[in-house]
């Protein structure tokens, strides 16, 4: 036993001698007070481009800057407030919430994914490793923008060589960002309709003929009487013009000459009156609609070459939707059986055109 | 006793008149210490009082480590830089003379045997030179020996020197004869204290010489560079002895003119005050200026602009929300309704304050006018006249008026416009724009008319506009500089609206972003 303690004491005062007190105490306090040294830099060509600035909208935003200090990173962290004082306490600006963000993009020092999101910081980390020096930029997206346009928000940035935003700063900075009401610009596009209706028109109707009345002759059981006219129309209503046709048929007296209600042939020797808006070849009479909007159109049953139907208050032409101008020659025909009784035949035919705003 | 007693009586008054006699000689003494004549009005003054081993910046920078972008505020010559200093000596001359030289002796005292000033340690007399630490050595240790380094050259005769240069100034025009500079040590090795063994001694001689006369002031001027300067010793004060000669190869009691005087300067370190400027944005956007309105008025007035008597103006107001923010585009008598013979045109404004170095970018976003079916005005995809009767909107820059009479009155005119930013064609005012200031190209030339109706048929204008819907996904940049911060830069946009016949009738609207990126 004192052989063993005696060797003990050999071995200790042998190291006694290396690691005197004062060494020792040097050592501890080197240990304890020399902390390694801290180069922070701030991060330069600092940017946020916020791809809205609508007050609480929801959307993107790239955060741009250049690393500076030759250290590894690994976690860069974003603190979002009002000022971008470090040490000041962090006041999130109202109605900011980036809990829901997502990484969209990422250039430069990539590798990063989301670690971890609060309503006001997220925390990009990757695996340690040196920066290149590029600059670097990400893309966030589902960010819910501040709503307070009065002013400019923060975002504090920071990268630490651990993954978790832990630890010493590297380098650090801030951009701002501010949210603002957009500007509303209102105006109206007042509806306009343009009709006209003569013996002849031009189709822009700056011109008709002023004529309104026609006599068609005698009426015979052997002839078809036949006449036409003309109306142009124009609009800017989104649900085009309908344009109908109003009177009852050729009348003297209590005397009709029957309408055809149905798209009829013109037959000589029958009481027939009808209309229709295209070129017929038996009677010889009308013309085709002349213009270039093609949607605007006569009615199917009026459009049928040769065949011919008048019932008062039926939409003869119309368009679905806007339609500029666009003119239509309306074809008359009327026939009588020999024994319609005598009289002066007449009628007036009122087309009302109305726009579908 | 009697005998003591005497003395003291009768010599009291011997002594009075010694005392008297002395007081009036004694003063002169002073004077006449110096059998020269005097040079007068005699100062020093130092690029950097701060010590030697001192070069750099509040922040820590210098030349030698500057920050990571490259940059320092201690060059040569600056208050901050102790190392690398530049002097500057002012004096008139006594007597009428032919000047061939001068020379300048730095040392730690007034008279007597001369010790160069400095505080490094070792005496260089043990075994010269290398006994007395060399700067570079004592620097780290935040010591320094003051050194005149060899080098300097003179200016071009009649010029103003410049870095590593010197000149000698005569009535206060630069010398037009040559001069020749020395740089040397000289100490009194019978001076008690350590000496430096470093350059303390400059002679500045010229073979044709300065013909100066009484009162004649000179001047004698060092600009420093990186490579040739003068050290500041590491602290205390230190004296410069100045002589003149009229001879430029003896300069010795022969040949001295005037001089034998001194000049004293104090080392202090430089005061260093840190501060931070943190990062600033300022962005607005309305449909008024303030700056444009009257606000020292009565009754308070949303409409109007009347904020209440003594309201003022601020250097940079915000620009004001009115109404929402919302314009009405077209005929006022037709509740603001677009005709197809007249184009119609409104203004908002943005403006932008930032202290980001890099500048900044201004982006707009939004959809063309359309209605709640999904109609829609058509956009302007290049920069193109207002033509009534083509469907059109588009926006553009033109100049924001001046402010008003009140704001005038309280800073004057010409504050309000878009720089640093160039938003419009041929804009030169303040004449400094960052080269490469293209991103308002297309939106340039909203200045002029936007129809025109003196002849027979309404014809198109002479503002050109633009419009991309797609800024709504993709934010369209109308301005951009990226070197200089942003000053209350301030922005007028003007927005046309044209129809065609077959434009569908219906309510329009669209919404117009604004968003600002700087780059600090």
């Amino acid at each position: 036993m004192h052989h063993l303690l005696v060797r003990f004491h050999a071995f200790t005062s042998t190291w006694r001698h290396l690691w005197s007190e004062e060494l020792l105490a040097l050592f501890l306090v080197v240990f304890v007070f020399v902390t390694p040294v801290s180069a922070a830099m701030r991060f330069q060509e600092r940017g946020l481009y916020m791809k809205s600035s609508v007050p609480g909208a929801t959307t993107s935003y790239t955060v741009s800057f250049r690393y500076m200090s030759p250290q590894a990173v690994g976690s860069v962290d974003m603190l979002f407030c009002l000022d971008p004082i470090p040490y000041h306490p962090c006041v999130t600006p109202p109605g900011l919430d980036v809990s829901d963000v997502g990484l969209d993009d990422q250039a430069g020092e990539i590798g990063f994914s989301i670690l971890s999101k609060t309503t006001n910081r997220i925390v990009l980390s990757r695996p340690a490793s040196m920066i290149t020096g590029a600059p670097s930029s990400y893309t966030f997206d589902n960010i819910v923008n501040p709503t307070d346009t009065s002013q400019a928000f923060s975002i504090r940035l920071k990268s630490h060589a651990s993954t978790n935003a832990s630890g010493p700063q590297i380098d650090f900075g801030s951009v701002r960002g501010q949210v603002t009401n957009g500007v509303v610009i209102e105006t109206q596009v007042p509806p306009m309709l343009i009709f006209c209706a003569a013996e002849e028109v031009v189709e822009s109707c700056v011109n008709t003929n002023e004529n309104y009345y026609t006599d068609m002759g005698e009426l015979s059981a052997k002839s078809t009487l036949t006449a036409q006219s003309q109306m142009a129309v124009g609009t800017n209503a989104s649900g085009g013009f309908a344009i109908t046709a109003n009177g009852i048929p050729p009348s003297a007296g209590t005397n009709v000459i029957d309408a055809l209600n149905t798209p009829t042939k013109s037959i000589q020797g029958n009481n027939q009156f009808g209309i229709n808006l295209v070129e017929n070849r038996t009677p010889y009479v009308g013309g085709n609609p002349e213009g270039d909007w093609a949607n605007a159109i006569p009615s199917p049953e009026y459009s049928i070459p040769d065949k011919y139907k008048y019932t008062s208050g039926d939409v003869v032409a119309y368009s679905p939707n806007v339609s500029l101008m666009k003119k239509f020659t309306v074809s008359y025909v009327v026939n009588s059986r020999e024994d319609l009784r005598p009289g002066v035949y007449t009628t007036t035919i009122n087309y009302v055109a109305s726009g579908r705003f | 006793m009697y005998t003591l007693k005497s003395i003291v009586r009768r010599g009291t008054p011997l002594v009075a008149v010694f005392a008297m006699v002395a007081a009036t000689v004694v003063p002169s003494a002073a004077v006449f210490a110096d059998e020269l004549n005097p040079l007068t009005e005699r100062s020093l003054m130092l690029s950097s009082s701060a010590p030697g081993f001192v070069d750099t910046d509040g922040s820590g920078n210098s030349t030698a480590a500057p920050n990571a972008i490259g940059e320092n505020y201690a060059p040569a010559g600056s208050g901050p830089n102790g190392k690398k200093t530049g002097e500057t000596f002012s004096f008139k001359v006594s007597s009428n003379a032919t000047i061939k030289a001068f020379d300048l002796q730095y040392c730690t005292g007034a008279a007597g045997n001369c010790q160069a000033p400095g505080n490094n340690q070792g005496d260089a007399r043990d075994s010269l030179p290398s006994a007395r630490e060399a700067n570079s050595a004592a620097w780290p240790n935040n010591r320094s020996d003051l050194e005149i380094l060899d080098g300097f050259v003179q200016a071009t005769p009649g010029a103003d020197p410049t870095a590593g240069e010197f000149q000698v100034y005569v009535n206060g025009a630069a010398s037009d004869e040559t001069w020749t500079i020395d740089a040397s040590n000289k100490e009194d090795t019978l001076h008690s204290g350590n000496l430096t063994g470093k350059n303390n001694y400059i002679t500045l001689k010229s073979t044709t010489g300065e013909a100066l006369a009484n009162l004649n002031p000179v001047k004698i001027v060092f600009v420093p560079s990186e490579t040739v300067y003068i050290t500041n010793p590491g602290a205390g004060s230190f004296f410069v002895k100045m002589n003149t000669y009229n001879s430029d190869t003896t300069l010795d009691g022969t040949t001295k003119v005037d001089g034998g005087v001194t000049v004293a300067n104090v080392m202090t370190d430089s005061i260093h005050i840190t501060t931070k400027v943190l990062e600033t944005m300022a962005f607005s956007v309305g449909v008024r200026n303030r700056d444009t309105v009257t606000v020292d008025c009565l009754p308070v007035s949303v409409t109007t602009g009347c904020e209440g008597e003594d309201s003022v103006h601020g250097t940079c107001d915000p620009i004001q929300n009115i109404n929402n923010n919302r314009l009405n585009l077209g005929n006022p008598d037709a509740e603001y309704s677009l005709e197809t013979t007249k184009a119609w045109d409104v203004n908002s404004y943005w403006r932008l304050s930032s202290n980001s170095s890099g500048g900044a970018s201004v982006y707009y976003s939004g959809n063309t006018l359309a209605n709640t079916v999904g109609d829609e005005i058509s956009e302007v995809p290049s920069e193109t006249v207002s033509t009534p009767g083509t469907e059109q909107f588009g926006l553009g820059f033109v100049a924001p008026e001046e402010g008003s009479a009140e704001y005038t009155g309280q800073f004057g005119t010409g504050n309000i416009g878009s720089a640093p930013l160039k938003t419009l064609v041929g804009q030169t005012d303040p004449g400094d724009f960052p080269a490469g200031q293209t991103a308002s190209a297309a939106y340039d030339e909203a200045e002029g008319t936007i129809y025109d109706d003196s002849g027979l048929s309404v014809q198109p204008g002479t503002a050109k506009f633009k419009f991309l819907k797609s800024s709504l996904e993709t934010p369209e940049l109308i301005a951009q500089q990226n070197s200089d911060v942003i000053s209350c830069a301030t922005a007028k946009m003007r927005y046309v609206g044209n129809i065609a016949a077959d434009t569908p009738a219906g309510v329009y609207t669209t919404k117009i972003n604004y968003l600002a990126a700087p780059q600090y």
